[in-house]
C-alpha cells in the first residue's frame, strides 16, 4: 500500500461547511487512480490536504494520511518537505500561471532537482533532459532557455509533468491537469500520463469522463465532500448504481 | 428569395506582437430560419471573432454580412432598430454581460424599452412571459444579478436576447463553465426555444458534445478557416476532416458509442 | 455597504474630522467666542485666557473665532470647487471614450499637456493673469486639476465600456446617450465619488497655499493659510500661532483623506457597489 487515507475531513472554518467528509481512499503502487467529481465538491481539497496546504487558521483537518505506511499528517514540516516534489509530485491545473514568469524554464526545473539531489549543474541539466525526455518533450535544449510565455499550453503542461517526474516520484497528483488545454493536447497529456502509471502510482482528479474513461483505472465518484460510489471507471460509466453517478453521466454524456 | 442570414468571404486580420495575422480568413457562412446550427471550435480559431462580425458588432476588412437582403454594418445596427431586434447574441461570460446595478427586471425589460415602445403592464407581462419559459421563479424579478448562480445568469441573458423578439439568436459560448447538469439543463431550454419558436439559432462553442447534442447542421473552425461544414444526424461518420475526428475522440461523444455497446452487449 | 465602510476605524476617525471640521463651518457665529476681524493693537499677542482660549495674534484679533471663521473657506471653496472639478470629468471623461479614438486621442493628449505642468504653477500663472478673488481661485484650481479628473474618469470609463454589458446593452439597442446614462455613469460613479473626496484635501491645501504666498484673497481674511503666512512675523516670538492654523489644515486633508481610502477600500473589495 503506497498512500492511504483514512476518515479525511476538513472543515472550514468560517462557515463551519466539511469540505471533505470522512473519505477512505487506497492507491498501490504503480496504480492508476481517478477522483471524478463536479466543481465545488472538494476534489481539489483532497489534493490540498494531501501536500500540507490546509492552513490552519481557516481549516479543520481530522483523519490520517499514510505514504508507505508513515504519518504524514503528523510528520514535522522538515520531513514532509522532504517528501514533495521527490516522493510525491503534483501536476497544477493551469500550466500558464505555475510556473514563475519571469525564470527560464530550464532554472525552475533543475531547481526542483537540486532541492532533493546534491549534484552539479551540468548533472542536473541531464536529469532535467531527461525528464523532459519522458514527459515528450523534444528541442530540450531550446525548452531549457525559453522562457514560460514562449511556450504554448500543451508544451507548458508536458514541462510540468517533466517536473513533476524529475525526481522519479512514487505518487504522481495531476489536478484537472486538462482542463485548459486544447483538444489534441488533451488526449496527449492523458495517454502521456497513463504511460507513467507502472513507474510511478497516478492520482488524476478530474471533471471530463472523455479523460476519465480514456485514463482508465479504479475511480471514485465524488459529491458534496464524499465518496458516493467507487469502483471500475469502464463498469461505473457502463453501469453507474448511484443515482446520482446515473444523473451526472447523463448530462456530461447529454444522454 | 427566402431570407436569410449570410455571410459572404469575411477576412478580419489583427495585429499580434507586430505580426499581421487573419483571425477570420475568407469565410462564407449562413444561419437559416428554424434551424439550430452549431459552430465549432477551439479556443483561438476565431469563432468569437466571427461572430461578433456575423451580429455586426464589428465590421470586417473585407466581405459582407447580409441580413435578411440588407447589408449589415455596424453603423446600420446602430441606426436602425429593426435589424437590430432582429438579429440578437447571447455574450459568453453572463456574469458580466449584466449590468451589476440593474435588477434582473430591469436587464431583460431593457431590449423592449430599447427596441417596442409599449405601456409598462404590458412590458411587465412580457417579461414575466419570458422569465416563465426560462423556468425560473417570478421572484427572481427583484434579485440583482450579482445574486443569481450561473445558470441563472445565462438564463436571464437568453430572455433579455428573447424579449427583443429576434429572427435570429447567437449563442457565444452558452455552455461553457457552468457544471454538467447545468449544462445540460441549459442545452434542452436551447432546443426547445428553438423547437417551438422556429427561429434560427446558432450556437458557437468549443464543446463539440454539447453542438452535437443539439444542432442539425455543425461547422467546424480551426485557425480562422471552416473546415467542413456537415448535416448532423446523430452519425458522427459523417465528419470528414482530421481535426473533427480529434475533436469527437477527445469528448464524451468518443465514449458514448462505446457506453452503449457496453449496455447491449 | 454603509456597514461595511464604518466597520473600519479609520473611516470613523476620518468622518469625525470631516463633521467637526464642517459644523464649525456652518456654525461658526455661534461657536466662535469673538469676532474674528475686531482689530485691538491694544490686545496683541495675549496669553490664552477665558475670553481668548487661544490667545490673540500680532493684530489683537481671537486666534480661536479666526480658526473657527477659516474653516468656512477651506470647506465653502474646496467642496464647491470639487463639485465642478468632479461634474467637469465626468463629461470631459466619459466624452473622451465614447466619441471615438480620433476626438479620445485629442483629448488625452491635452490632458497630458495639463497634467505635465506642475499645478501650483499653472494656478499661480492663472491668478496673476485674472488678479485677486475668490471666484479667481476658482478659476484657478480647476485650470490647474480638470486634466487630472478628466483622465482618471476617462480610465474608469474605458474599463468599464470593454465589460460585457455594455456590449451587451448594444445589443439590445441602447443608443450611445442611453448607454453613457444608464449603464456607465451609474457604474463608475461610486469610484469617482472616492477620487473626488481624496481630491479635497489636495483643493484644500491648494487654496491655503495660494493665500500663503498672498495670491487670491484680500489682506487679513481669516483664511488658514493667510494666517499662517501674516504669523511669519512674529515666527521667534509666537510660533503657535504659525501651529496652530497648520494644525487645521492637517486635521481637515486627514479627515477626507482617511475617509476616502476607506471608502476606496470598500469598494475594491467588493467589486464595485
Amino acid at each position: 500500500m503506497l498512500l492511504e487515507i483514512k476518515e479525511l475531513s476538513v472543515k472550514v472554518k468560517s462557515s463551519g461547511v466539511k469540505v471533505v467528509n470522512g473519505i477512505n481512499l487506497s492507491v498501490d503502487e504503480g496504480e492508476p487512480l481517478l477522483i471524478l467529481g463536479q466543481s465545488g465538491s472538494g476534489k481539489t481539497m483532497i489534493c490540498r490536504t494531501l501536500f500540507g496546504l490546509t492552513n490552519r487558521y481557516n481549516f479543520d483537518v481530522s483523519g490520517q494520511i499514510f505514504f508507505e505506511g508513515k504519518d504524514i499528517m503528523s510528520a514535522d514540516a522538515k520531513k514532509r518537505r522532504k517528501l514533495y516534489g521527490s516522493d510525491i509530485a503534483l501536476i497544477p491545473q493551469n500550466p500558464m500561471t505555475s510556473f514563475d514568469p519571469s525564470c527560464k524554464l530550464g532554472n525552475q526545473l533543475a531547481e526542483t532537482y537540486r532541492i532533493h539531489n546534491k549534484s552539479s549543474v551540468k548533472a542536473a541539466q541531464n536529469a532535467v533532459f531527461e525528464a523532459m525526455h519522458r514527459a515528450g518533450l523534444e528541442q530540450c535544449k531550446a525548452i531549457w532557455s525559453s522562457y514560460p510565455y514562449m511556450l504554448s499550453g500543451g508544451m507548458l503542461q508536458r514541462a510540468a509533468v517533466a517536473a513533476a517526474i524529475i525526481n522519479h516520484p512514487k505518487l504522481i497528483i495531476a489536478d484537472e491537469p486538462t482542463t485548459a488545454l486544447d483538444a489534441e493536447h488533451r488526449i496527449a497529456v492523458t495517454n502521456l500520463l497513463k504511460g507513467l502509471c507502472g513507474s510511478a502510482a497516478v492520482i488524476m482528479i478530474t471533471h471530463d469522463f472523455a479523460v476519465a474513461d480514456r485514463f482508465g483505472g479504479y475511480a471514485y465518484i465524488m459529491k458534496n465532500g464524499v465518496f458516493v460510489e467507487q469502483g471500475n471507471i469502464e463498469k461505473i460509466i457502463a453501469a453507474p448504481e448511484n443515482e446520482y453517478t446515473k444523473e451526472l453521466l447523463n448530462a456530461a454524456l447529454l444522454i | 428569395m427566402r431570407y436569410i442570414l449570410t455571410a459572404n468571404n469575411i477576412t478580419k486580420c489583427f495585429f499580434k506582437d507586430g505580426k499581421k495575422f487573419n483571425a477570420v480568413d475568407n469565410v462564407s457562412f449562413f444561419l437559416d430560419k428554424n434551424e439550430f446550427c452549431s459552430l465549432v471550435g477551439e479556443s483561438g480559431s476565431g469563432k468569437t471573432t466571427l461572430v461578433r462580425i456575423i451580429s455586426g458588432l464589428i465590421s470586417p476588412d473585407s466581405g459582407t454580412v447580409v441580413c435578411d437582403g440588407e447589408s449589415l454594418t455596424p453603423r446600420l445596427r446602430r441606426k436602425n432598430k429593426v435589424i437590430c431586434a432582429k438579429l440578437q447574441l447571447v455574450l459568453q461570460n453572463s456574469r458580466a454581460a449584466l449590468d451589476p446595478r440593474f435588477s434582473v427586471y430591469e436587464s431583460i425589460a431593457e431590449p423592449i424599452k430599447n427596441l417596442k415602445k409599449c405601456p409598462r403592464d404590458e412590458e411587465r407581462k412580457t417579461v414575466e412571459k419570458f422569465i416563465e419559459q426560462m423556468e425560473l421563479p417570478k421572484s427572481i424579478l427583484s434579485q440583482r444579478s450579482g445574486e443569481l448562480s450561473g445558470g441563472q445568469q445565462k438564463r436571464v441573458c437568453i430572455a433579455r436576447a428573447l424579449a427583443a423578439d429576434p429572427d435570429y439568436i447567437i449563442f457565444d459560448e452558452a455552455v461553457s463553465g457552468l457544471d454538467a447538469v447545468v449544462r445540460k439543463n441549459v442545452l434542452d431550454l436551447l432546443i426547445k426555444i428553438q423547437k417551438n419558436s422556429g427561429k434560427g439559432c446558432l450556437l458557437i462553442t468549443h464543446d463539440i458534445d454539447a453542438a452535437l447534442y443539439i444542432s442539425q447542421r455543425i461547422a467546424v473552425m480551426k485557425s480562422g478557416r471552416i473546415l467542413e461544414s456537415v448535416n448532423y444526424s446523430g452519425d458522427i461518420k459523417v465528419f470528414k476532416s482530421e481535426y473533427a475526428k480529434t475533436l469527437i475522440s477527445s469528448s464524451s461523444s468518443g465514449i458514448k458509442k462505446y457506453d452503449i455497446s457496453v449496455k447491449n452487449g | 455597504m454603509t456597514k461595511k465602510i464604518f466597520s473600519k476605524p479609520q473611516a470613523v476617525i476620518g468622518l469625525i474630522l470631516i463633521m467637526i471640521v464642517i459644523i464649525c463651518a456652518i456654525f461658526a457665529p455661534v461657536i466662535a467666542p469673538n469676532s474674528p476681524d475686531q482689530i485691538d493693537p491694544s490686545l496683541k499677542y495675549l496669553k490664552a485666557d477665558g475670553d481668548y482660549p487661544l490667545g490673540t495674534d500680532q493684530l489683537g484679533r481671537c486666534e480661536l473665532s479666526r480658526l473657527i471663521y477659516g474653516a468656512r473657506y477651506a470647506i465653502g471653496m474646496s467642496i464647491p470647487m470639487l463639485l465642478i472639478l468632479g461634474i467637469l470629468g465626468l463629461i470631459i471623461g466619459t466624452f473622451s471614450v465614447c466619441a471615438g479614438e480620433k476626438m479620445d486621442r485629442i483629448i488625452t493628449f491635452i490632458c497630458d499637456v495639463f497634467i505635465s505642468f506642475p499645478s501650483l504653477i499653472t494656478a499661480i500663472a492663472v491668478i496673476s493673469v485674472l488678479g485677486n478673488g475668490i471666484q479667481n481661485i476658482a478659476v484657478a484650481v480647476v485650470i490647474s486639476m480638470w486634466a487630472w479628473f478628466a483622465r482618471t474618469v476617462r480610465s474608469y470609463a474605458a474599463t468599464e465600456m470593454g465589460k460585457e454589458y455594455i456590449t451587451a446593452a448594444r445589443i439590445s439597442g441602447c443608443s450611445t446617450v442611453s448607454l453613457i446614462f444608464r449603464h456607465l455613469i451609474p457604474n463608475i460613479l461610486p469610484q469617482c465619488i472616492v477620487y473626488m473626496s481624496t481630491g479635497v484635501a489636495s483643493a484644500i491645501i491648494m487654496i491655503s497655499s495660494f493665500s500663503f504666498l498672498g495670491l487670491g484673497l484680500p489682506q487679513g481674511t481669516a483664511e488658514w493659510g493667510a494666517m499662517m503666512n501674516e504669523a511669519r512675523t512674529g515666527l521667534y516670538g509666537h510660533p503657535e500661532m504659525l501651529v496652530y492654523p497648520g494644525i487645521c489644515i492637517f486635521v481637515t486633508t486627514a479627515g477626507f483623506n482617511l475617509f476616502g481610502e476607506a471608502l476606496r477600500d470598500a469598494l475594491t473589495s467588493e467589486g464595485g457597489i
